[in-house]
């Protein structure tokens, strides 16, 4: 037999047909049903399992115009890296503009290792993974951060930003171990004062 | 003073009023000197170009 046929209860059917030279195969279907989104895949030798996909999910761009803070939340527990896009983005203050990670029980503000630069004197950070060692009024930033897994809830970041509207470019890197799994960031100021007043904020995540 | 919340699955937005003791915990947090805005040498040096470079670059003669 080449095929096997499945017709439907009402109409129509479903068939599983082999190749013409089929070989000597033999695929063994999961225990369970798997998760949402899960794909099947062989172990090579034909027992076959439910896997994640490797996914990159595009957010949705965030108008950066109003707050002290934006947070991005329901980060699936599968991401590997996230990276946070800024295209305009300005505060109404010189309050350096950072990145905070958080697990269900809120955003962490300490931990974090690192140092970040602009050509001037660089500067360790240690409340959130910092843009700069400064950030002139009225400044204009533009680039991204990537925040990748580490394992074990600790977290790498590397950003490269420049402004738009004078030359400085900012960059940098660090860690941070997270009390439990990251499902947020934070995009806010040291001093939390500071309003976002243009731009957009967008993230992609993966994993 | 408020925070945008955005959920990244359901790609719901809210705006949300800081609770007192979040305002208070902002509040309490030293407050860093503003920095100024780079020099135009200290943007020219960023660079990688000195006074006298540039001049030369320009085509303009200085006069001691």
């Amino acid at each position: 037999m080449s095929k096997l046929r499945l017709t439907g209860s009402t109409s129509g059917f479903t068939e599983l047909t082999a190749p013409a030279v089929a070989g000597s195969n033999t695929l063994t279907l999961p225990t369970s049903n798997g998760t949402a989104d899960q794909a099947l895949i062989t172990n090579g030798s034909g027992t076959l399992s439910f896997a994640n996909r490797v996914q990159m999910v595009q957010g949705t761009a965030v108008a950066s115009t109003s707050g002290t803070s934006i947070d991005f939340t329901g980060i699936p527990s599968y991401v590997k890296r996230i990276t946070v896009m800024f295209d305009g983005v300005s505060t109404n203050g010189t309050s350096i503009v950072l990145i905070r990670l958080g697990t269900s029980s809120g955003v962490e503000a300490t931990g974090y290792k690192g140092t970040t630069g602009d050509g001037g004197t660089p500067d360790l950070y240690s409340t959130g993974f910092s843009s700069s060692p400064g950030f002139p009024a009225a400044s204009i930033v533009n680039g991204q951060f990537v925040i990748s897994s580490f394992g074990s809830n600790t977290w790498a970041e590397s950003h490269l930003l420049g402004r738009s509207d004078s030359v400085q470019i900012m960059f940098g890197g660090g860690i941070k171990t997270l009390s439990g799994t990251l499902d947020r960031i934070r995009i806010t100021t040291v001093n939390g004062t500071d309003t976002f007043d243009a731009g957009t904020i967008n993230i992609m995540y993966e994993g | 003073m408020e925070r945008i919340e955005v959920n990244v699955i359901t790609g719901e937005q809210k705006i949300i009023s800081l609770t007192t003791e979040e305002i208070a915990e902002i509040r309490s947090r030293p407050q860093p000197e503003p920095v100024p805005e780079p020099t135009a040498e200290e943007k020219l040096a960023a660079a990688g170009l000195t006074v006298s470079e540039l001049h030369q670059l320009l085509g303009l003669e200085v006069t001691p």
